[in-house]
């Protein structure tokens, strides 16, 4: 190219980057993974494996890159906790690091959101203060539930080997994906950058309750993905294909989209326990559901998000979330949830 | 080379099995029948990749990539996924000035479903298999995923009642010999025009000599003193397995696992333990517990910052 070319060129690109008054960002690739599987409440097995597998198969082809490992004594909860959030925190150098695309951890949660209360309605649930309520399909009978709430959810870690930490990903100091695109509306500085979660614990989320538990946990990160127990007593099993699962859709197709493929990840994770409604296993002993959520400002946006964006658009910082204001979600249950719906109203 | 073109020298194609299947000679010191493999392939799929089809193959996969997505063949393991491009790919839209407050539409978005009736989807997706060549004798049964999706403003709060249908899923169960066979897979959807939406299937050969020893380790529990005996000494090994009661079951590594194939008869037992994730623990017939070997899969911890 000639000298005078290239001169024109580089002026037109100084013009563009002043218009758009946005300087371009690296892309961000990072697969950062976290499991636990010492537990001093109740050892597990196949975390540490389910994240590896995970991580391997993500990185044995081109595109991602890796981010950090930590496994057992490593995590901690401040790994997953944001400084700027009024609370100790260092997810800047761990769960949530600027340039990272995909964070992933396995492990323990804890189903504290069940009760054994029977109900037939949302409004037969005794109500506790401040704190939602739905009422879950129980069996075949139509009219009979038992209760569930919207309690803080939690990661759960041990760090010294000797006791476990909960960390509450609902009201307390985590806040993922806040890095200049995406702004400081998630009152987290923008000192984050992950752009898909996934927490792959025990009673991740509350069925219907996705906004009460998860609205704070979003400030930039696109979209997280969780397993969600859809009956009292349900629960994610300690498995060792599901993040394997996830990323063999990355593999096969780049060009798809990255919230669907969680959510039907669980068609390639084996393992598990019957549902009373029929099916069950994929993962999950009883019923339930790989979920993926989203949250942005306007419909158009959110739905992109959570069904459109790619494992390429992934990437692009440009592509993070830019506030709050509207939630969408795609999810497979391991049984027919369409006909035996999940909530009793 | 991989494990799946090494093995074609010892396969045996059986006409009576379908246009898929093939099995490895069994064990003639056992009586029971070996486990057919059923390669999917492309030619017989109703997943339709769109134009422009080219082969993108490297050491582990074989994509055949079109304008509408990607048939992938693992290499290794045979097990093959189907996988749609993004629906309505396109840059993410700008902000919307003022804020858009339409309804959030979702089914605009994907394609219909073939039924809202789970059964009547079962059906179609097992003919669909068999008449891929999938073994009649191996399906012991059907059962459904469920894909649905939502939305709402965050001012609304509680979600109820706002998700829709998206497509079901059907999976073909697998045994062998009346035993069930897990780590298999033979799924799809089928969207409204009898095109198959997404679907996945992994269907290894199961040696006839894992089949007897699963049928043998299941006529010893079917006595009540040695199956007593047989769960003491696995309580000896797990304790917290307390009283829980299993079942026989053939494990095999998963789709995409690249080690090495292990095949396992099992007895595989569910452990709620104190609370958190339930774990599925399993023994072979002496009593000893079995790991399969993606289980034991480790990376290395990064340094961590103080």
């Amino acid at each position: 190219m000639a000298l005078r070319s290239r001169i024109i060129l580089l002026g037109l690109l100084i013009l563009a980057k002043c218009l758009t008054g946005s300087p371009a960002r690296a892309a961000e690739t990072g697969i950062t993974t976290e499991a636990v599987d010492n537990y001093s409440c109740g050892l597990l097995h196949n975390n540490k494996a389910n994240a590896a597998n995970f991580r391997n198969r993500m990185l044995s082809v081109s595109g991602f890159t890796a981010g950090a490992l930590f496994t057992d004594s490593s995590v901690y909860p401040t790994d997953f906790t944001d400084p700027d959030r009024g609370v100790s925190g260092a997810d800047t150098f761990n769960f949530d690091r600027p340039g990272d695309a995909i964070a992933y951890f396995s492990g323990h949660g804890v189903c504290d959101d069940h009760t054994n209360t029977p109900c037939t309605s949302q409004a037969s649930c005794p109500a506790m203060s401040g704190i939602q309520q739905v009422c879950l399909r129980d069996s075949e009978n139509p009219l009979q539930g038992r209760c569930a709430y919207g309690i803080p959810r939690k990661i759960v870690v041990d760090q010294t080997g000797k006791s476990c930490q909960s960390v509450d990903y609902t009201s307390g100091g985590v806040a993922w994906g806040e890095d200049p695109t995406s702004g400081g509306w998630g009152h987290a500085a923008t000192n984050g950058g992950v752009n898909f979660a996934v927490i792959d614990n025990s009673c991740g989320i509350t069925p219907s309750l996705y906004v009460a538990e998860l609205l704070n946990t979003f400030a930039g990160v696109s979209t997280i993905g969780l397993i969600m127990p859809t009956t009292v007593e349900s629960d994610a099993a300690d498995s060792a294909d599901r993040g394997q699962a996830f990323a063999a859709i990355y593999i096969a197709n780049p060009n798809s989209a990255v919230g669907p493929a969680w959510a039907n990840a669980i068609n390639s994770a084996t393992s598990g326990g019957s549902c009373q409604f029929g099916g069950g296993g994929h993962g999950i002993v009883g019923c339930g559901a790989n979920i993926a959520i989203s949250l942005e400002l306007d419909p158009p946006r959110v739905e992109w998000a959570n069904w459109t964006e790619t494992w390429q658009q992934l990437m692009n910082p440009a592509n993070d979330g830019a506030g709050q204001g509207w939630m969408a979600w795609i999810y497979t249950c391991n049984y027919d949830c369409n006909t035996h719906a999940f909530i009793l109203p | 080379m991989s494990r799946s073109i090494v093995s074609l020298g010892f396969l045996v194609l059986l006409g009576v099995a379908g246009p898929g299947a093939t099995a490895q000679t069994a064990d003639p010191s056992a009586n029971a029948s070996a486990g057919l493999r059923f390669d999917h392939q492309l030619e017989r799929s109703l997943f339709d990749p769109g134009a422009n089809v080219h082969h993108v193959i490297n050491v582990a996969y074989d994509r055949a990539v079109g304008d509408k997505g990607v048939f992938m063949v693992d290499r290794i393991t045979g097990a093959i996924l189907a996988v749609p491009n993004a629906p309505g790919a396109t840059p993410k839209p700008p902000i919307a000035q003022p804020a858009a407050d339409a309804a959030v539409a979702v089914q605009d978005r994907f394609p219909r479903p073939l039924t809202e009736n789970a059964e009547e989807h079962n059906a179609a997706v097992k003919d669909y298999f068999l008449k891929a060549g999938i073994p009649a004798a191996e399906i012991a049964g059907t059962h459904v995923t469920t894909t649905m999706a939502g939305g709402g403003a965050v001012k609304d709060g509680v979600q109820f009642n706002r998700s829709v249908l998206l497509w079901y899923t059907t999976h073909l169960e697998r045994s062998v010999g009346g035993i069930p066979i897990e780590g298999s897979v033979a799924f799809a959807a089928l969207d409204s025009n009898h095109k198959v939406i997404n679907e996945g299937v992994y269907w290894p050969a199961i040696p006839a000599t894992v089949v007897a020893r699963a049928q043998a380790l299941r006529r010893m529990l079917a006595d009540s003193q040695a199956k007593a005996g047989f769960l003491a000494k696995l309580r000896r090994v797990r304790p917290d397995i307390g009283d829980a009661e299993g079942s026989v079951v053939i494990v095999h590594t998963s789709a995409f696992y690249h080690g090495a194939l292990q095949v396992q008869a099992v007895y595989s037992v569910l452990v709620r333990g104190g609370g958190g994730k339930p774990q599925i623990v399993r023994f072979d017939d002496s009593g000893s517990q079995v790991r399969m070997a993606e289980e034991t899969v480790r990376g290395t911890d990064t340094p961590k910052r103080k």
